[in-house]
């Protein structure tokens, strides 16, 4: 019999034990990958759940919202007289969300094209120019400013876009990014941030209500009044209800609000032919994402000058970068209320560096941004 | 009448008459209320007067004097600061305001609250926007002395890094202010009286644009020695404009005390005297110093 020499029996020893040990941390390895596994099959169906919730909250609203805008309509039409081109399109656009299917709402995201501008199927492909520019749009922003001022595109009812860094954004939610930052160029947003009593926004038109949606995520303690066109608080009134649960909605008529009703408020929607008896207590701000531009030039200059007799101390409009004579009336009758201030566009370095540093030879920005001080003798 | 003014606007003005109404619109609308508006005229003139007359008549803390002779721009500078503190003794906060830029409606409540937050600081600034006729540009460059305990560290960061043209157009606490005394006759008077504010306390940089500032004619010391003296150029403003500060530095802090009790005369001495040597080192140093300008034009193909 042989043996083992202790030297030989020390070394099986250790290979043993390494094997066992080796096995171990694979073993630990895969309960690690499977509980991972797990925990995103748990994030995934939660999340599948929360958007099956909030579509299904925005089938309830549907209904209620329908028929408050239903009852509206009419009236409405018949108030504003001949409606603008803009304004015939985006009805005709609009009008099968009257009678919308379960699905259609469950997506409603993505029946917003008339409203925002964003089209779903330029986000089916990295292809092109959009990713690229929308892309440097956002990270060379975010990298300047930091990511404070950056609210994603929700996934919930049909949120689309490109992915990036685990973030969602498409062209609407780069426009409301560079419009937030503008406010905060013009020194208007960082006071809505700050504790204090209730402030109240009002936002003409208001979209789909994607730039509500950015506004409300930085500074809650808002109170935002969206006026429209009924069809456009269909689909504003519906999304901001499912996508922010926490929010308190109210759907105004002729009917006066308290002050205390006012405070307890987040969203108030009210039909745009109704502005003029809107009482809120205060008014800090008034927005004009391009809303103004769409109507006829009176009722253009009737919704600005409600707002300086609401006492509005600001007001903030977009526009297109090239502006056009709609935009040009627009302006002339904000002169009339406020005194206007452009903002100065954030220019990327490495955009300038490639026409050599000379800004006139740069294309002309998408979009320009005004603030208003409102006049005190206007 | 002067019950709840927390701050008051002195506006040395000169003929401005296109410019005027938005200044004191902008002056006018701000969000923190407990404010006054002094204006002193250097050039009345019957378009200035209605203007004024149609603003004060809305405000009743608005007042307006005529200076029946040109005191020149540092004597009305002088005069705006006095007759604001004959006005309203009572107040905490001192601005000069210009009869042609723009302050957004939050300034004054943004800096006050910028102060009242820091008893250490002195005076308070915004991040300002230039506005040329036709377009706009941020300033982006920032100066600001929060939290540096040392005079000197103030100093040193104040001669090499402020602009003293923005700066002066800042909100100031009185009682600093009205100890260094505001505007003497020496050339960019202005910076003179910021560097003497440092000795008593820090300089704090809001980063929110809130003064839209026109872009006026280029710097130049003569033009300041004619907008300054009007009658008669004294001869020590043809001294070197860190000396002249420098000198009177020294006359302030060391001779008269003006420092004390936070800085003795000694240390007064000395202040004047680092004034002057980081006043040079950065003459030296900077981009566009002569001896670098002279030297690039030796250079081969340069004009």
């Amino acid at each position: 019999m042989t043996e083992l020499s202790p030297g030989k029996a020390q070394r099986d020893a250790e290979r043993v034990a390494r094997r066992a040990e080796q096995q171990a941390a694979k073993e630990r390895a895969g309960a690690e990958r499977d509980a991972r596994k797990a925990a995103d099959r748990e994030r995934r169906e939660a999340q599948r759940q929360t958007q099956d919730d909030i579509a299904a909250r925005a089938a309830e609203h549907y209904v209620d919202v329908r028929e408050w805008a239903l009852n509206w309509r009419d009236d409405y039409a018949a108030a504003i007289g001949e409606p603008s081109d803009d304004e015939r399109h985006r009805a005709r656009a609009l009008a099968h969300l009257w009678e919308a299917p379960l699905d259609t709402i469950a997506s409603l995201r993505r029946a917003c094209e008339p409203l925002g501008g964003a089209h779903v199927t330029d986000y089916d492909s990295r292809e092109g120019d959009l990713f690229p520019r929308l892309k440097r749009e956002v990270f060379y922003l975010r990298k300047q400013l930091g990511p404070d001022l950056f609210v994603e595109e929700p996934r919930a009812l049909g949120g689309f876009g490109f992915v990036e860094q685990t973030l969602l954004f498409n062209e609407d939610t780069a426009r409301h990014f560079v419009a937030l930052i503008a406010l905060q160029d013009a020194a208007l947003l960082q006071a809505f941030r700050e504790p204090g009593s209730r402030r109240v926004v009002w936002e003409v038109g208001g979209g789909w209500g994607g730039f509500a949606y950015q506004f409300m995520r930085l500074c809650p303690g808002v109170t935002y009044v969206i006026s429209g066109a009924p069809e456009q608080l269909l689909v504003s009134a519906v999304y901001l209800a499912a996508v922010m649960p926490e929010a308190r909605c109210r759907l105004v008529g002729g009917e006066a609000m308290d002050s205390g009703e006012w405070d307890d408020t987040d969203f108030v929607f009210v039909p745009g032919h109704l502005v003029s008896s809107l009482r809120p207590p205060r008014l800090d701000l008034t927005l004009d994402l391009m809303a103004l531009r769409a109507m006829a030039g009176p009722r253009a200059a009737a919704h600005l000058e409600r707002s300086f007799q609401l006492g509005s101390r600001f007001l903030f409009a977009m526009r297109p970068g090239v502006a056009t004579p709609a935009d040009d009336c627009v302006e002339r009758a904000i002169e009339r209320w406020y005194w206007p201030h452009p903002v100065p566009r954030r220019r990327d370095p490495r955009e300038l560096a490639a026409v050599g540093g000379d800004p006139s030879q740069l294309p002309p920005p998408r979009f320009a941004h005004l603030a208003g001080w409102r006049r005190i003798r206007a | 009448m002067s019950g709840g003014v927390r701050a008051v606007f002195g506006m040395p003005a000169y003929h401005r008459p296109d410019a005027l109404a938005r200044v004191l619109e902008s002056l006018l609308s701000q969000t923190l209320p407990e404010f006054a508006i002094v204006i002193v005229d250097d050039k009345p003139s019957p378009e200035v007067r209605a203007i004024i007359d149609t603003y004060a008549a809305l405000n009743s803390r608005i007042h307006y004097e005529a200076n029946s002779v040109r005191l020149g721009m540092i004597g009305n500078w002088h005069k705006a600061f006095t007759r604001a503190r004959e006005l309203y003794p009572e107040a905490e906060f001192f601005a000069w305001v210009s009869d042609h830029d723009h302050w957004h409606p939050r300034w004054l409540e943004v800096l006050v609250d910028a102060l009242d937050a820091r008893p250490q600081a002195v005076m308070a600034y915004p991040q300002m926007q230039r506005v040329f006729p036709t377009e706009r540009r941020p300033v982006e460059r920032l100066f600001s002395t929060e939290g540096v305990t040392s005079r000197l560290a103030r100093l040193r960061a104040a001669t090499s890094q402020m602009t003293a043209g923005n700066c002066i157009y800042g909100l100031f606490r009185v009682g600093p202010l009205e100890q260094v005394g505001v505007f003497s006759g020496v050339l960019m008077p202005d910076r003179e009286v910021l560097l003497a504010l440092c000795a008593l306390g820090e300089f704090v940089h809001v980063q929110q644009v809130l003064w839209y500032r026109e872009v006026a004619g280029v710097f130049s010391y003569s033009r300041q020695r004619q907008m300054f003296f009007p009658d008669r150029v004294p001869l020590h403003t043809y001294l070197p404009a860190n000396v002249q500060h420098c000198g009177l530095l020294f006359w302030d802090f060391a001779v008269r005390g003006r420092g004390r009790p936070a800085m003795g005369r000694a240390a007064g001495v000395a202040y004047a005297v680092m004034q002057l040597l980081y006043s040079i080192r950065r003459e030296t140093l900077r981009d566009d110093a002569d001896w670098r300008v002279a030297l690039s034009n030796l250079r081969p193909g340069a004009r």
